[in-house]
């Protein structure tokens, strides 16, 4: 009983950086109901900007986020502004192959500058870890990705609720045209809601950094992460995307236990399928 | 000087022409009906207005400023304001934040509360259901959620396109009332009908669409309902 | 306009003389490079198939590729199983597959398909990675392909080629062809009017991994070595999805231009390692922003030129 503890707690810590992971997704595909393709990129991009920063710097991983976001917010919002915003009316194969062809510019361009070496943000909190009664040890990167996590969503969805930005995007996501007749420059908006996604893949990204080794071509793994918990906790749900993310990060270790370690990733991607399957709005999808 | 004139505008859907050289005035404080059947050109003159669908010749001056080739939000901005056919209500968004959005222009966010209070004044039903998500509303309040809505822009022009379609008639005798009440403080007033005998008996000038053209004008006390029915059907 | 259709005729003729003859007077490298174009175009006409065509945006064709290679390998390497027979039997599994996941596939709809069809994908990689039976992430080496000749190849991938392409110009001037049209259309009026979408989004489905599978046999009858993570990996898709968007995504000519386009770049910048695929990144954005219906697609909007239509006049 007590070695399934593990995985669980574990699970469920993962989960709530899966949960940052996703949320970037979330409200691009929820919003401007397309997919960015690029997400995973964003992330690990992100990485790498922390990197340099604490080689050039000095600067604590953590730290080095007062810089990285308002980066990436930038990032996020030109490429909307300037990619994106042009092929919103097209349907789904052009955003798709844009998104695409962004995301290899980046890999590449990552690859050309840092080579493809394995790299970390080096940090003590992955050595340290806080016993759990003897039982077993947990890393005290997976706390603070959870308490990072769960603050990110929780600053998120209060945006969401109470700014006339928040109430912007959803009101550009419900209907574009009434939105319009609000006064709302939607094309602006959207650009916000890409700047903003950026900001989370930003978070996300240092702490993936902090947590596990990276390379250039990191990025689609962690796109198939923000997918699966997206769709399993839902789409345009802010706590199901929260959801989302531990059941995945439970699925994946639990599975990771049982079948061996080398079926981590396919115990996650089996549940995906199921919910694809049985209810492809997700657990707690609504829109 | 009319405070909105729209002259001579031509207006396409891909290659189908919607509009041919259509011309309209409207004064200040008036209420102004428009009319039409299905098909028209009611929706298409309001999308045009609106800055929803680019004209493709002929001029729309609102206030002596030229609009037509702006966006939406722009005109917004400058004070004109449209309540959209279909009420359009924001499903995340609740009844307060359906409101408060509205007002989300620089000029109409400084007075968002004071302009919030006025309108729950004037829907008092919508004050009960303040927190309840905005689409799960009756169709008469959601229309008068939408109107609110198109309220809180503080605009001095509004256009009310079809509200009373899908409604029972007492619950369109209070909207009605509502807008009657609206242009006595001073609003201009479009009103987009197919419920031509009580558009007509609140408005000041109509005009009757037909197959994109105007068919007919002037006042309603003037005009017969043979001319209009003729008009209507382009009999 | 149409070009005249014994010009059309003659057009064809000579460019499969061209093609037919290449073992004959052209390098091994050149013949190389027309085996790869002639698998791209199969492979893209397949996408395309489904997605131009059926609304089917696949982001997992990969699994056809990946299932059909190791078909190959395992039953010519373990069974002995004569080579060109395992290459048909790579056909075989891989709509034994898109059997058996249609059944949770085909209830996802449009993004959610492309991404079930690409889970799937990887699913299977991470399966195949953990195998002894296939030696595990190193990979089999296909023993009995090192026999072969250039020259047989090449003409298994011609003959597969011309094949697919014919298969779907007749496929689209059929009864389904209609359909599918109607149904691209618009679905709900098509329904109404008596069209199953199941059944023909159904035989797509597995036409297409049939001949995904069987391209799958004669690229790594080529290649000779397959790995599971390049062989189910996304890489497949990007490549097609650049191939079909540059050519043309719901034209016939489309993934032809598209595949040459592709596989002459892809040689021409493999020298530039690094930048190559920056500038393939670039130059697909590039389609995109300027001619978003493919070079064969804005070509057939401004001239109405077709080589294989499609459209009934």
């Amino acid at each position: 009983m007590i070695e399934y503890l593990e995985p669980l707690i574990n699970g469920i810590l993962l989960g709530g950086l899966y949960g940052v992971v996703g949320i970037g997704l979330s409200m691009v595909f929820g919003i401007m109901r397309q997919v960015n393709l690029a997400h995973g990129e964003l992330m690990i991009l992100s990485s790498y900007f922390s990197l340099l920063f604490i080689q050039v710097l000095g600067l604590h991983p953590l730290v080095t986020l007062i810089l990285v976001a308002p980066i990436m917010f930038f990032i996020g919002y030109l490429i909307q502004v300037l990619l994106f915003n042009r092929v919103m009316q097209r349907g789904m194969e052009p955003f798709l192959m844009i998104s695409f062809g962004l995301s290899i510019i980046i890999q590449n361009a990552l690859l050309l500058i840092f080579t493809p070496d394995a790299r970390s943000l080096e940090t003590t909190m992955v050595i340290k870890g806080v016993d759990v009664f003897g039982w077993f040890n947990i890393p005290l990167i997976y706390l603070v990705n959870f308490a990072v996590g769960a603050l990110v969503l929780t600053a998120l969805h209060q945006f969401m609720k109470r700014t006339y930005t928040g109430w912007a995007i959803n009101a550009s996501a419900d209907n574009e045209t009434a939105a319009k007749l609000m006064g709302i420059n939607v094309n602006k908006v959207y650009a916000y809601a890409l700047g903003i996604a950026a900001v989370t893949a930003a978070i996300s990204g240092v702490l993936v950094g902090m947590s596990f080794t990276f390379y250039p071509h990191s990025g689609t793994q962690y796109l198939i992460i923000a997918f699966g918990v997206v769709i399993i906790g839902g789409l345009g749900s802010l706590p199901g995307t929260f959801l989302g993310g531990l059941v995945l990060g439970v699925s994946q270790l639990f599975g990771g236990r049982i079948l061996g370690p080398g079926f981590q990733l396919l115990s996650g991607y089996i549940i995906l399928l199921i919910i694809l399957t049985v209810r492809p709005q997700g657990i707690l999808g609504g829109r | 000087m009319p405070v909105l004139e729209v002259k001579d505008v031509d207006a396409y859907y891909g290659e189908l022409q919607a509009l041919f050289k259509v011309s309209i005035e409207v004064d200040r404080g008036r209420i102004v009906s428009v009319l039409g059947a299905n098909g028209a050109g009611k929706s298409t003159l309001l999308k045009s207005i609106s800055g929803l669908l680019e004209t493709r010749s002929g001029t729309i001056f609102f206030d002596g400023k030229r609009i037509d080739g702006l966006p939406p939000h722009d005109i917004v901005n400058m004070g004109l304001s449209l309540v959209p056919e279909g009420r359009k209500i924001f499903s995340s968004l609740t009844v307060r934040e359906n409101l408060m959005i509205g007002s989300y222009t620089p000029k109409a966010r400084k007075e968002s509360h004071e302009t919030l209070k006025g309108i729950l004044q004037l829907f008092p039903s919508l004050h009960a259901r303040i927190s309840q998500k905005g689409t799960d509303l009756s169709g008469g309040e959601q229309q008068m959620l939408a109107i609110g809505r198109a309220l809180m822009s503080r605009p001095r022009f509004i256009i009310f396109d079809e509200i009373s379609l899908g409604l029972s008639p007492l619950v369109v005798k209070d909207l009605y009332r509502a807008v009657k009440k609206i242009n006595q403080e001073g609003m201009t007033v479009v009103l987009v009908e197919q419920d031509v005998k009580r558009s007509l008996k609140v408005a000041d000038f109509a005009y009757i669409l037909q197959e994109g053209k105007v068919a007919l004008q002037g006042n309603p006390r003037h005009l017969t309902e043979e001319t209009v029915k003729r008009a209507y059907f382009g009999l | 306009m149409m070009l005249a259709k014994p010009i059309r005729m003659i057009f064809i003729v000579i460019l499969l003389a061209f093609l037919v003859t290449m073992p004959l007077w052209a390098s091994r490298y050149a013949v190389n490079v027309g085996l790869l174009v002639c698998l791209y175009v199969t492979l893209a006409s397949m996408w395309n198939l489904l997605a131009g065509y059926s609304g089917m945006v696949s982001l997992g064709q990969q699994m056809f590729i990946g299932l059909g290679g190791y078909t190959l390998a395992v039953s010519s390497m373990y069974f002995g199983i004569p080579i060109y027979l395992s290459v048909l039997l790579g056909g075989f599994t891989s709509v034994i597959l898109a059997v058996l996941i249609s059944m949770s596939v085909f209830r996802m709809k449009g993004v959610y398909f492309a991404i079930g069809t690409w889970v799937i994908a990887e699913a299977l990689g991470i399966c195949f990675s953990n195998w002894g039976y296939v030696k595990y992430g190193m990979g089999m080496f296909i023993q009995p392909a090192y026999r072969l000749s250039m020259s047989g190849v090449y003409y298994a991938g011609l003959i597969l080629c011309v094949s697919s392409v014919a298969l779907v110009f007749l496929l689209l001037r059929s009864n389904l062809g209609l359909a599918l049209m109607a149904i691209r259309d618009d679905d709900q009026a098509s329904e109404a009017m008596g069209v199953n979408i199941f059944r023909c989004k159904f035989i797509c489905f597995l036409i297409s991994a049939f001949i995904t599978g069987l391209a799958a046999g004669v690229l790594y009858l080529n290649a000779i070595f397959i790995q599971p993570f390049e062989a189910f990996g996304i890489s497949w898709t990007v490549n097609l999805l650049f191939i079909v968007i540059i050519g043309g995504i719901g034209t016939v000519e489309g993934p032809i231009l598209g595949a040459i386009i592709f596989v002459l770049l892809q040689q021409f910048l493999s020298e530039y390692v690094g930048y190559n695929l920056i500038i393939f990144g670039s130059i697909a954005i590039g389609v995109i922003f300027f001619a978003p219906k493919g070079i064969v697609g804005t070509l057939q909007m401004k001239t109405g030129w077709e080589l294989f239509p499609v459209r009934r006049q």
